[in-house]
């Protein structure tokens, strides 16, 4: 075969599987509006969920999955920073950096549900703080603590050392250097990093039914020590009465609000790092 | 009679006056691999000495550690003393930060922090003590007119360092320097990324900021250590060949190194 060939068939091939792949994120993009939008209206949006969901409205579900991804990332962000700049700026023994990459993989890797059920025998029945909004929050944080800290960590560690030794070398003492060089510079990629954990975290099903979430009967929490109902848990619900054609009808609804909260999240992160690259290449 | 007794004083306090930095026995390895090997040196104050090696040679190094900003570097060990204003700076309890205020540094490439024009040049003297606003212009503008780039800049302090040409940049550099008010500036080869313009620019400040300040100037051009050098170090493979006034080294240097050097601007020690 020449090389010609050879190079044409390649870029054949990659072309196809970009094809491919933009025509199966239509496909589920088209089906998700074309169904979910004759069940999206204002009143949807605002009103209070009846008969298990198949009447009513979300209005619960999506300030009760805001609510979790907002305390998640609060929980969160001062963790992933702090080992982020451990990390980068004052751990310099190698096989230690091995120990805390391989954690922070690990828990990358552990399956969703693990996360419910650890939450459930850790926070429900040893600590016996009952389903809680909150319980869900710190589930969740655990859960988007790898991607943050990680993407973190690249932001600050990818700084030109030139910036630490020319503060350094004014008089500034360490801290100085991580608070007003490292962090600013650095802070694009944590909140980056925050941005795609929240776009996974809010559509997580698994972590939080069993101990954050109820089905029916939730309102606004009082304390934190109280159930809200979530965008997933709610189509998970509605999705068991699917013989019931209006159930279906807002599980569909409530999919393409979701998706487009996710979608938000996404976009803005690609914006952020964007936005910082064509900020750090001038 | 008098004059006997004040004679004596008057030449121990001149030779303590003159010498801000003694260098004594200071070996440096990085890793396994001894990058200075046993450097002598004083730098007397209110001069310019210019620290002049083949590139590799350890002029980086030697400077990096007057003002400890090698600290951070992995593997890197120390033995010998340099002793600044009669402190010996590698021990525990210096403060380092504070040391770093009276010897400031200037790098290679120019390195502007992503803030204005005037943040950049208040950037070291403002973590340091609280400023007026009125201060701060003065600060700003009393450094800037030291590098002479007040005129280039008074009417933009507010734009982007990263706006101004590399040249400009780094005399900001410099003018930041300056603010925090040191005693002794290090330049680790200022002028190499520059044009020739910029860089008759700085060596000529150099000629008058010695007025003030100590300047200790690595360079690998011998045609600018000539133009601006009062003191010669001559280093080549981590070793120090020579030492002493300028104008002596380059008119008759007895080292034959140091000839080969000057001459053909190569030595094979
Ligand atoms: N961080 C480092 N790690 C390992 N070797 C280094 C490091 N910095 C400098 N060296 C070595 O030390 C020697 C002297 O380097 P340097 O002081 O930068 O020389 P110069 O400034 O005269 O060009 C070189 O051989 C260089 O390879
Ligand atoms: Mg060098």
């Amino acid at each position: 075969m020449n090389r010609k060939l050879q190079n044409n068939l390649f870029y054949a091939s990659v072309g196809i599987a970009v094809f491919v792949c933009s025509l199966i994120l239509l496909f589920l993009f088209g089906i998700i509006i074309w169904n979910g939008l004759p069940a999206l209206s204002l009143d949807f949006l605002t009103n209070t969920s009846a008969e298990f969901g198949a009447s009513g409205g979300i209005v619960y579900q999506i300030f009760g999955s805001i609510l979790l991804i907002i305390f998640a990332a609060l929980i969160c962000l001062p963790i992933a920073l702090g080992t982020a700049i451990y990390k980068s700026e004052y751990l310099k023994n190698d096989t230690v950096h091995k120990i805390i990459n391989t954690l922070i993989y690990s828990l990358n890797g552990i399956p969703s549900v693990i996360f419910g059920i650890f939450g459930l025998i850790f926070f429900v029945n040893i600590l016996n703080m009952g389903i809680s909004w909150f319980v869900g929050s710190i589930i969740l944080s655990m859960m988007i603590l790898p991607t943050v800290t990680l993407s973190t960590y690249q932001s600050i560690n990818s700084i030109p050392t030139v910036y630490r030794e020319s503060s350094s070398a004014l008089g500034l003492n360490k801290w100085q250097v991580i608070v007003q060089v490292l962090l600013p510079q650095g802070f694009s990629g944590a909140i980056t990093g925050l941005l795609i954990g929240i776009a996974r975290a809010i559509g997580e099903t698994a972590p939080i039914m069993f101990i954050a979430t109820a089905f029916s009967g939730v309102e606004f929490p009082s304390s934190f020590l109280e159930p809200v109902s979530t965008l997933p848990t709610h189509i998970l619900a509605l999705a068991q009465q699917a013989t019931n054609p209006a159930a279906l009808q807002n599980a569909w609804g409530a999919s393409l609000v979701l998706v487009i909260l996710v979608i938000i999240f996404s976009i803005s992160a690609l914006f952020i790092r964007l936005r910082h690259q064509t900020i750090s290449k001038r | 009679m008098a004059e006997k007794v004040i004679k004596p004083n008057l030449s121990v306090v001149g030779k303590n006056q003159k010498e801000i930095i003694e260098i004594k026995n200071f070996q440096v390895w990085i890793n396994e691999n001894h990058i200075l090997d046993d450097i002598q040196l004083s730098i007397p104050k209110n001069e310019i000495t210019c620290i002049i090696g083949p590139s590799g040679s350890g002029k980086s190094t030697l400077i990096r550690s007057i003002n400890r900003i090698n600290d951070d570097v992995t593997g890197l060990n120390t033995q010998g003393e340099i002793i600044f204003n009669g402190l010996s700076i590698n021990e525990k309890d210096v403060d380092v930060a504070q040391l770093r205020t009276q010897i400031g540094m200037v790098f290679q490439k120019p390195c502007v922090f992503p803030k204005s024009i005037k943040e950049n040049v208040l950037f070291g003297i403002q973590h340091l003590k609280k400023l007026s606003k009125l201060e701060k212009l003065q600060i700003a503008e009393e450094n800037l007119k030291a590098v002479s780039l007040w005129k280039e800049v008074s009417h933009r302090l507010n734009d982007k360092a990263i706006s101004l040409s590399i040249g400009q940049q780094q005399r900001l550099c410099i003018a930041r320097t300056l603010a925090v008010k040191p005693e002794v500036i290090l330049l680790d080869e200022p002028t190499s990324s520059l044009d020739p313009v910029s860089t008759r620019a700085i060596e000529d400040m150099m000629v008058k900021l010695k007025e003030n300040y100590t300047i200790v100037f690595v360079t690998h051009n011998i045609q600018q250590a000539k133009r601006i050098a009062d003191n010669l170090v001559f280093i080549c493979d981590g070793k120090l060949i020579e030492q002493g006034p300028a104008s002596i080294i380059f008119s008759c240097s007895s080292n034959p190194q140091t000839k080969a050097y000057l001459r053909d601007e190569y030595c094979d020690c």
